[in-house]
């Protein structure tokens, strides 16, 4: 038996007593949308004022739109989302990254959205396009591209005697003792169970020629030879002095981390903001922005900021209007500039910038979107807990890898 | 009635006043407010514990699934015991701490309000920014790491280490934001013990550890076990602490059962099956409230 729950009873008495209600305003055509942003534009006042500039543009050329863009904090956003969703009051477009896209989309929490696209479908990244298109359809529009990299501080490289920074995993590996005699982590790593593990293992694991699920999704594939390798490297690293000592539980950040106080001396995954985290903390001049690092392969993390049309929402059509017009090239070009992404678009000139935007921009051809299924986050989370395992040393790197999967499948055969 | 009775006096306003509906109508805007926002909700979720529940609203029920699949899930278990050596460490250390810092405020004689109010401190600040503070105090390269080291001890893993570690250090960071309200409790315990009781002690020749053993704490039983009963469900439902501090790891060591309810929930937007834990979480206090109270009125007959 198949039971719609309350809150389609309550969206349905809703929409029967606004339609009783507003008579006049309906004949006019007029039509309300909200959009949930978040912090992509970092400076809060630069943020305010770009997205009030987007709504004041866009309503002047859609007399018969009134858009309204709530600007909200990165923190909590899933709560958030979802309770919104789930009472009927809440956006009718949202900026989400991938995973949440499908998480919402499996949840029945969001609509298609190939309406806003039709006349511009070839215009887009095909990648970012595809790890939205969920059974043929699309689920969100990308409006920007964030691109990750290698970052480097040579201070501490040249005071251990190091003026050839370290590409690949045997460079880094070599580096280690000599910086670790000085008291310094070659390399940042968060093992925080929070982190997302886009930043910090899943990078190095297609760095090992690994991925996450097999081609089909049926499968968790990061317990093969590759995954043991990848974990191994940190292991590895661990041991030589390589990684900070709290390596298993810290957090990410630049400002305030190892990276930020010139105790690591380099960092992988590494976007626009940290770099100028980097470059306040331990001087501009010490901080080098290089290519993705190499294991088997070159590879790092980058994906699409996409908005998303919610199922809450009642006039699609001016939605489409809205989520075509943030993702035109006029307005992607001045987000790029705001905010330091990256188009997600082939008809927009990259951004132009310092070292550090021209060194992301080209890492962009090595950005892999994440592993998108409906279960990704499950067994991020249960392998986030088995990594933690081994990098306190509880656990090999075979036995941790093992066990995870072992989880992570009887997750999938539950389908979540 | 009246017309029964024509003799008897009209009752007094005062009388009618004691008419138990009265008093229903005096609590009646509580109730109110209780029913919509605690029983209601909380009767949805177990209702919901037999669905599938989603995000749009849509859902199918699945009758006891839910269940079986908890009861057979090892995460669920593990969870379980990681609350339950939570409760053990955080129940008793935090009843010790409250006796003891109402004991010794119940014998100060000057400025009573001021410590009273330095002590309950802890307990209005905000939680999120002591966790962070706690954070960073613990800390490998923190405050007490840093005194450690200055007397030649290795740094300590408080929140990084092994998982009794990790729950003490935890539950000592509970016990210091919470203990404040179970002390006021225990004082105000304290002071109803009467005074000739204590005074026929000390004629007897009762030292000051006799008295406490053999008056005070017999005489404040229904006192701590109220004290008990409350700090139990407290520890079971921890979930500020680890969100902030821990995040449930390292390596799982501190993922309880509220943060596997957070989890499935708004992480994995599972609502069905966070509604089960919440409902699972509800029996096994339930429970254990039952085997308190049993054990301890034992003990007063």
């Amino acid at each position: 038996m198949r039971v719609r729950g309350m809150a389609v009873a309550t969206a349905a008495a809703l929409t029967v007593a606004a339609c009783g209600g507003s008579d006049d305003t309906a004949g006019g055509g007029s039509a309300e949308v909200t959009l949930w942003m978040y912090p992509v534009i970092a400076d809060q006042d630069a943020s305010i004022a770009f997205w009030d500039q987007v709504e004041a543009d866009f309503e002047s050329a859609n007399e018969d739109i009134d858009l309204t863009i709530e600007l909200l904090p990165w923190e909590g956003r899933d709560e958030k989302i979802a309770t919104a969703i789930a009472a009927g009051q809440g956006p009718d477009l949202v900026l989400l990254t991938p995973d949440q896209t499908l998480q919402y989309q499996v949840t029945g929490g969001l609509k298609p959205v190939d309406g806003a696209v039709e006349d511009s479908r070839d215009a887009y990244l095909p990648s970012a396009l595809d790890v939205v298109t969920f059974e043929d359809e699309l689920y969100g529009v990308p409006i920007y591209h964030t691109s990750t990299t290698t970052v480097y501080n040579t201070a501490l490289f040249e005071a251990a005697g190091i003026t050839e920074m370290p590409t690949t995993w045997e460079d880094v590996l070599a580096a280690a003792p000599a910086l670790a005699a000085n008291g310094v982590a070659v390399m940042d790593y968060a093992g925080s169970p929070e982190m997302t593990l886009n930043l910090s293992f899943y990078p190095l694991l297609w760095q090992a020629g690994g991925s996450v699920f097999t081609e089909d999704g049926s499968d968790v594939a990061f317990d093969g030879p590759e995954g043991v390798a990848a974990l191994q490297f940190l292991l590895d690293l661990q041991e030589a002095g390589g990684l900070p000592a709290d390596a298993a539980t810290k957090p990410n950040a630049v400002d305030g981390g190892p990276l930020g106080n010139g105790t690591a001396a380099m960092g992988f995954a590494l976007a626009a903001f940290e770099v100028e985290q980097m470059r306040a903390g331990v001087g501009a001049e010490n901080v080098v922005v290089g290519a993705p690092l190499t294991g088997e392969e070159q590879v790092t993390f980058g994906i699409p900021g996409v908005l998303a049309l919610t199922s809450i929402s009642d006039d699609d059509d001016a939605a489409f209007e809205v989520a075509s017009y943030i993702s035109s090239p006029e307005v992607a070009v001045e987000l790029n500039e705001a905010a330091g992404t990256f188009p997600a678009r082939t008809d927009v000139e990259p951004p132009a910038g310092d070292e550090a935007i021209t060194a992301l921009n080209d890492a962009l051809q090595y950005a892999r979107p994440g592993e998108v299924t409906p279960t990704a986050r499950q067994v991020m989370a249960v392998l986030s807990a088995q990594l933690q395992a081994a990098l306190q040393g509880s656990k090999s790197a075979e036995d941790a890898l093992a066990d995870a999967a072992e989880e992570a499948r009887d997750l999938i055969a539950r389908g979540g | 009635m009246t017309v029964h009775r024509p003799a008897a006096p009209r009752p007094s306003w005062r009388q009618r006043a004691r008419d138990p509906g009265w008093g229903l109508l005096f609590v009646l805007p509580m109730l109110v407010l209780f029913v919509i926002f605690r029983y209601v909700p909380s009767l949805g979720a177990v209702g919901m514990s037999f669905t599938d529940y989603r995000l749009s609203g849509e859902f199918t029920f699945i009758g006891a699934e839910n269940y079986e699949r908890l009861f057979s899930d090892d995460l669920f278990v593990d969870s379980l015991r990681v609350t339950l050596l939570y409760a053990l460490i955080y129940v008793p250390l935090t009843l010790v701490v409250s006796l003891a810092t109402a004991t010794m405020l119940h014998h100060v004689v000057r400025g009573r309000g001021l410590f009273r109010g330095l002590l309950f401190l802890p307990y209005v600040t905000s939680f999120v920014m002591a966790g962070i503070i706690w954070t960073w105090i613990y800390q490998s390269d923190g405050l007490i790491n840093g005194l450690l080291e200055r007397v030649g001890l290795g740094p300590a893993p408080f929140l990084t280490g092994n998982q009794a570690m990790v729950l003490g250090s935890l539950a000592v960071v509970s016990v210091w934001k919470s203990f404040g309200y179970s002390m006021l409790i225990l004082l105000a315990g304290l002071k109803n013990i009467p005074g000739d009781v204590m005074e026929a002690a000390t004629l007897d020749g009762a030292g000051a550890w006799g008295k406490f053993r053999r008056i005070t704490l017999p005489l404040l039983k229904p006192v701590v076990f109220f004290v008990v009963v409350i700090e139990t469900i407290a520890a079971f439902q921890v979930f500020d602490t680890i969100y902030v501090m821990t995040g449930g790891g390292p390596a799982r060591a501190s993922y309880g059962l509220v943060y596997m309810l957070y989890d499935q929930g708004f992480r994995f937007f599972d609502f069905g099956y966070a509604a089960t834990i919440g409902v699972v979480l509800f029996f096994v206090v339930f429970l254990i409230s039952l085997v308190q109270r049993y054990v301890l009125d034992r003990e007063n007959t």
